[in-house]
């Protein structure tokens, strides 16, 4: 690992030296990709391809859930370093840099006398033993002993080595001090000894040379090859360097006894290897969980020394958006903010409702008002005068003609009092709340009180009334303005006939008073009857315009808004 | 004055009211108050066999109102003149007693003179109707209208019409008598018939009503 990162670091610092001697950054990096034996091609999430980037740092957006996600690779052609192992490493997912199993093999079988093979045994290495250093002279070998039954009919031993595990092994495989010892069924007899490596009486001094008794096989030969080592005999290994092909060793005429007389054979040898992968690839990863992820990719000579730029590819694994942060934040949310709506609902309805109970108490609290305002200024007063009156035609009982006019001034204060009664108790009762029967009682008490004056009353109102409602007040202060409106136009107009006409539109109720008098003069000073009257209207949201010809006639007009119903 | 006085009838609930009515219709020598009484009940049960030509009814009263009352009175013959008694002016009330079969009304308070001479006009056929009256019998006609008329329904004449119109306008009889150029007895006596024929449109609504309810329930 540690050989891994250093070698990084060296790269690293020769980048900045090139940024210091001015080499354009473009150069740099063309050679930092040039560096880069191996190029990520192709990635692939379920089999769906997805954009390699340009540059390290953006990344490769995967969804989450990927059932697999696929990393293709192809080796950079460069012939002076090709071709080479790889290591790789996705960090965040694995822990340390991993070889892809690439495996040799060393086989004892057990032949007949005709050289048909009955079993074999096979012995597989991959990765690095123990005390590989990446260099097959400096690593410290590793002793194996194996031991194994003979089996039934086997006569002859054949040594089998061979970098045919999968077709993308690459590395080297060294063996050296390779003996087999064969151990007698009988205790008396005595085993006998073989020594393969070196071979006794061979030279074994260039690597073209055969040592007796081997031979090389595979696709390509120059795999097996024979290696020296200092102060010792030469040993032999496999040195594949070629992704699309396998080779090895293999003996081809072992001189021993026959098997039969001995139960089984101890071989003993010495070995270094580093052993891996090579050529263009597919990394796969099934179900990667979100996360943010590097992809790393190392070169490696066939010794499996680090060699070049790392290739690296960012890839984050995003989670669908039911399970991002955010979309928890925006439900829980909308979710406060739902609950909030609806709590401010309820209390807004709750002080809405408080609110209009607070108008209606307001509004029969401004009605009691005014009803005791209007028993105080006009029964109170009437009633006083009543007392006053009845006191005065007993006091002048004597004189018939006084106390009768005293008797008549008592019954019309009484019948105006009777009067007053039923129209406050009319224009308060809730059953009246209706233009149908507003109109008609206004009506009526133009027709009475013009006509005890002696005037006609024309009436000019639609034939259906609108069913509409009209509250207390509005009735009150309509009612009012109108008996003012009469009681001028009886003072003051001398007319011979006025006309009330009421008109209806969509939302507004007109009360015209229309006089043949002889008008109200310019110079006229508007008295407390026409402020009254434009205060009334002001309340009810309406208006009030006075029309007069001077010395002709007067149209007094009272426009009134009117509440369509909720 | 040897002919026979009116007899009048009072319903009224109020005992100084009624009392009061009968001192008042106690003053004129031609009109004689038979019988008061403080119910309708009591008046429905009484007055058939008195048969007053005039009652004085009042429209609140405990237990059944006038105007049902009025409406079981108007079925006696000789049909008496039934003139409605009101504290206030409802215009609503007012009809339905002049549909159920009144022929009048008077607002309390009322003078001496002013109740004699109700007795006296009304028995000589004299029949009120104030604009707002007219306006409603108007409508009332209108309502059911000509295609639904049953066959004993009551249609307005032209010159009906034509008064009924004068009067929602505010025009007085006397008035209408000049516009029309016709006398103000005319004028009365066609009121008279506008009123009897409410009377009978009222009870021909009444009965289509009855028939219409019946025939839908099955």
């Amino acid at each position: 690992m540690s050989r891994h990162r250093s070698q990084h670091e060296t790269i690293q610092r020769q980048h900045h030296w090139r940024g210091l001697l001015g080499v354009s950054l473009l150069m740099a990096l063309s050679f930092t990709q040039a560096a880069e034996p191996f190029t990520i091609t192709k990635i692939e999430a379920d089999g769906i391809r997805l954009p390699v980037p340009d540059d390290k740092k953006t990344a490769v957006e995967v969804r989450a859930h990927t059932r697999m996600l696929d990393i293709d690779f192809s080796e950079q052609a460069s012939p002076a370093t090709r071709p080479l192992r790889y290591r790789y490493q996705l960090e965040g997912a694995d822990r340390e840099w991993r070889d892809p199993i690439g495996v040799m093999r060393f086989t004892v079988r057990f032949n007949d006398a005709k050289d048909n093979t009955i079993s074999g045994e096979e012995f597989d290495a991959h990765g690095e033993s123990s005390g590989w250093t990446g260099d097959v002279q400096t690593s410290r070998f590793t002793a194996r002993r194996e031991s194994l039954e003979i089996p039934t009919g086997a006569e002859r031993l054949q040594i089998w080595m061979s970098s045919a595990g999968p077709q993308q092994t690459m590395g080297v495989y060294a063996f050296a001090d390779l003996n087999i010892t064969l151990v007698p069924r009988e205790a008396q007899q005595t085993s006998q000894r073989i020594s393969l490596i070196p071979v006794e009486g061979s030279l074994m001094q260039t690597s073209a040379g055969t040592p007796a008794g081997w031979a090389r096989h595979g696709t390509s030969l120059s795999i097996a090859q024979i290696a020296p080592r200092e102060g010792r005999p030469p040993m032999i290994i496999m040195r594949d360097n070629r992704p699309d092909a396998f080779g090895g060793w293999l003996t081809t005429s072992l001189q021993h006894p026959a098997l039969s007389s001995f139960s089984r054979i101890v071989i003993e040898w010495k070995e270094a290897y580093s052993i891996g992968w090579g050529g263009s690839s597919r990394i796969s990863y099934p179900y990667l969980p979100v996360g943010d992820y590097r992809m790393k990719l190392q070169a490696h000579t066939i010794e499996g020394k680090a060699v070049g730029a790392e290739s690296i590819a960012r890839i984050i694994v995003v989670p669908p958006f039911y399970e991002t942060k955010l979309f928890a934040f925006v439900i829980a949310a909308l979710a406060a903010a739902a609950i909030s709506l609806i709590v401010r609902q309820i209390t807004r309805n709750r002080m809405q409702r408080r609110l209009d109970a607070l108008e209606r108490e307001r509004a029969v609290e401004h009605e009691r008002s005014r009803i005791a305002r209007d028993l105080h200024d006009n029964l109170g007063a009437d009633l006083t005068h009543l007392a006053l009156l009845s006191d005065l035609a007993q006091a002048d009982s004597g004189d018939a003609v006084k106390a009768k006019c005293h008797f008549d001034q008592i019954f019309d204060l009484a019948q105006n009092l009777t009067r007053q009664v039923d129209e406050m108790v009319w224009a308060v009762n809730p059953a009246n709340d209706y233009i149908a029967g507003f109109v008609p009682f206004l009506c009526n008490h133009a027709q009475s009180y013009l006509l005890a004056a002696n005037i006609p009353c024309r009436l000019d109102v639609p034939a259906s009334l609108p069913q509409m409602p009209l509250s207390s007040t509005h009735r009150h202060h309509l009612f009012l303005s109108v008996k003012e409106a009469l009681h001028n136009t009886v003072k003051h107009s001398q007319a011979t006939e006025v006309w009330l006409r009421i008109r209806f539109d969509d939302h507004t109720m007109q009360i015209q008073i229309e006089d043949n008098g002889r008008g109200i003069s310019t110079n006229h000073h508007p008295g407390d009857g026409l402020r009254n009257m434009q205060q009334r209207m002001t309340e009810l949201s309406g208006s009030m315009n006075v029309k007069t010809n001077p010395g002709a006639d007067t149209t007094l007009t009272f426009n009134l808004p009117l509440n369509t119903p909720s | 004055m040897t002919a026979a006085p009116i007899t009048v009838a009072i319903v009224e609930d109020d005992a100084r009211i009624r009392r009061n009515l009968v001192a008042m219709l106690g003053t004129a020598k031609d009109v004689a108050c038979i019988a008061d009484c403080p119910t309708a009940e009591d008046a429905i049960a009484r007055l058939p066999g008195l048969k007053p030509r005039v009652i004085f009814m009042d429209i609140n009263l405990p237990g059944k109102s006038g105007i049902d009352c009025t409406r079981a009175l108007s079925l006696v013959t000789p049909k008496p003149q039934i003139v409605m008694l009101t504290s206030y002016d409802d215009n609503e009330a007012i009809f339905s007693s002049l549909s159920a079969g009144a022929c009048g009304y008077l607002l309390k308070p009322i003078r001496t003179a002013q109740c004699v001479a109700a007795v006296r006009d009304v028995y000589a056929g004299g029949a009120p109707m104030t604009a707002q009256i007219a306006r409603r019998v108007v409508e009332a006609f209108n309502k059911l209208g000509p295609k639904n008329s049953a066959p004993e329904a009551a249609t307005l004449s032209q010159r009906e019409q034509e008064i009924l119109q004068l009067l929602s306008e505010g025009y007085l009889y006397k008035e209408i008598a000049d516009k029309l150029a016709i006398s103000y007895s005319t004028v009365r006596t066609h009121i008279e018939r506008i009123y009897d024929k409410l009377h009978v449109q009222s009870r021909a609504q009444a009965v289509a009503k009855v028939s219409n309810t019946a025939s839908r329930s099955p």
